[in-house]
């Protein structure tokens, strides 16, 4: 029976009739609050605001103590960028070396442009997963994420956390690019060509106070269309659709198309969903921890 | 009128302690909605479903579901009754549970146990702040805000 999983990290708390997750289990923290350089316009920093601001090393220990202590199990660690897109990590590193160190935490990393010693650091860290957004189309990554860097500069960050063997798990946002869709295909051709550990798709929220609160994202069988180009270029990789999608009745159909698209999970799924997998024959695994950390 | 730091919660209506679902008595009926700490937890909210009028409200169990950057889960009745009323303003516009919590109600509830369900429910301005200040400490400790 293939197996699926089912993954709500402490990120956001969640709750359905199948699936309640204990809590205290994973969180997300931003290594510069919610400060960023960018300002993308479908997120203006607000995502970053919904994570726990650890500015300071000391903040970062401080938090991942706590967490520990609540029976905390690990730690998303991301961070706006600044104008070169790149995610100031490495004066954290260390102190994610001594986290794992201490409370046997498993650590993922979201981060942007990075160079070969960067890499190398955030190696010897230890750090489990290495996330990484790829955008397939320069002028997305212009005009939507205000980009200084090309595509090519991200190539090439990717190219360099494959080489040292880090299990990078790149994101794909579907409907980026205000809802349309652009560089999607792009990007999955992109990644394609690297010996990544997983993928991660999610769909644009449109979010209040944003430019992009009020446009219309893409449809469920537009995202479909995505699913299966990814689950047909990456027949033995893990394809998720991760954390974020549009709301309400879209996210049940998008759900609905991940399963029958093949993905091999779904992070925070709808009400409903858990039984109809059932129903198509999957068994159901459970996890409390990022989907990028799925060990098939 | 409780406050603490940026959060208000007025003193004369009723909270449920756990799902900050604030409730006011309304010639013996319960109108309920998110209060102000529960949209602040919960983040941008996206999307709202409640049960249609003339359905059970059922004392700690889901009247509707709520999903936001923050919060994916129920909207869980601080009464048990019947419901008379649904705002179907609310359900428009979803994002007033942020911008105007004590104005975006959610439902009219015509109780069936009262007085019982009322002694679960933090009252009285002490009450209320004195709840609200620890609990805006154990959210704040444990990263479970959303800052807009």
């Amino acid at each position: 029976m293939p197996q699926i999983l089912f993954s709500a990290p402490s990120i956001k708390r969640y709750e359905t009739s199948e699936f309640k997750p204990e809590g205290n289990s994973f969180f997300a923290v931003s290594i510069t609050g919610s400060a960023c350089g960018l300002k993308c316009s479908h997120c203006l920093g607000k995502i970053l605001s919904y994570m726990k601001a650890t500015t300071t090393k000391e903040s970062l220990y401080r938090f991942a103590k706590g967490l520990y202590s609540r029976g905390g199990k690990g730690l998303l660690v991301s961070g706006g960028s600044n104008r070169n897109g790149v995610v100031p990590m490495r004066p954290f590193l260390k102190t994610l070396e001594k986290i794992k160190r201490e409370f046997n935490f498993k650590l993922v990393a979201h981060i942007g442009i990075l160079d070969k010693e960067t890499v190398a650091e955030i190696k010897e860290s230890g750090i489990d997963r290495v996330m990484i957004d790829i955008v397939g189309s320069e002028d997305t990554l212009r005009d939507v994420c205000h980009q200084k860097r090309e595509m090519a500069d991200f190539e090439e960050t990717l190219s360099i956390l494959c080489k040292y063997e880090l299990k990078v798990v790149p994101h794909i946002v579907i409907g980026l690019d205000f809802g349309k869709i652009k560089g999607e295909f792009n990007a999955l051709k992109l990644v394609c060509k690297y010996p990544i550990y997983s993928l991660v798709l999610v769909g644009i929220l449109p979010l209040l106070s944003t430019p992009m609160y009020g446009i219309k994202p893409p449809s469920p069988e537009e995202m479909k269309d995505v699913f299966i180009r990814a689950r047909e270029l990456f027949p033995d990789k893990p394809v998720m659709l991760g954390c974020t999608r549009p709301m309400g009745p879209h996210k049940i159909k998008t759900d609905i198309f991940a399963l029958s698209a093949g993905l091999n999970g779904i992070a925070y799924p709808s009400e409903g969903i858990v039984s109809r997998a059932r129903d198509m024959g999957y068994e159901p695994q459970f996890s409390e921890v990022c989907c990028s950390l799925y060990e098939p | 009128m409780a406050k603490y730091k940026e959060i208000e919660l007025p003193g004369d209506l009723y909270y449920d302690r756990e799902n900050h679902i604030w409730a006011k008595l309304e010639d013996g009926k319960i109108r309920c909605g998110v209060d102000q700490f529960g949209q602040k937890a919960a983040g941008s909210v996206a999307y709202l479903k409640i049960k249609p009028k003339g359905g059970n409200a059922i004392k700690l169990k889901p009247f509707g579901t709520l999903e936001a950057g923050k919060y994916i889960g129920p909207l869980k009745s601080p009464v048990g009754g019947t419901i008379l009323e649904v705002n179907q303003n609310v359900l428009d516009n979803p994002s007033l549970v942020n911008t105007d919590p004590y104005g975006a109600w959610m439902v009219l509830i015509e109780p069936s146990n009262l007085e019982e369900d009322l002694k679960d429910l933090v009252h009285g301005e002490e009450n209320v702040q004195k709840w609200l200040e620890a609990d805006y400490k154990k959210y704040e400790e444990e990263g479970l805000f959303a800052k807009e």
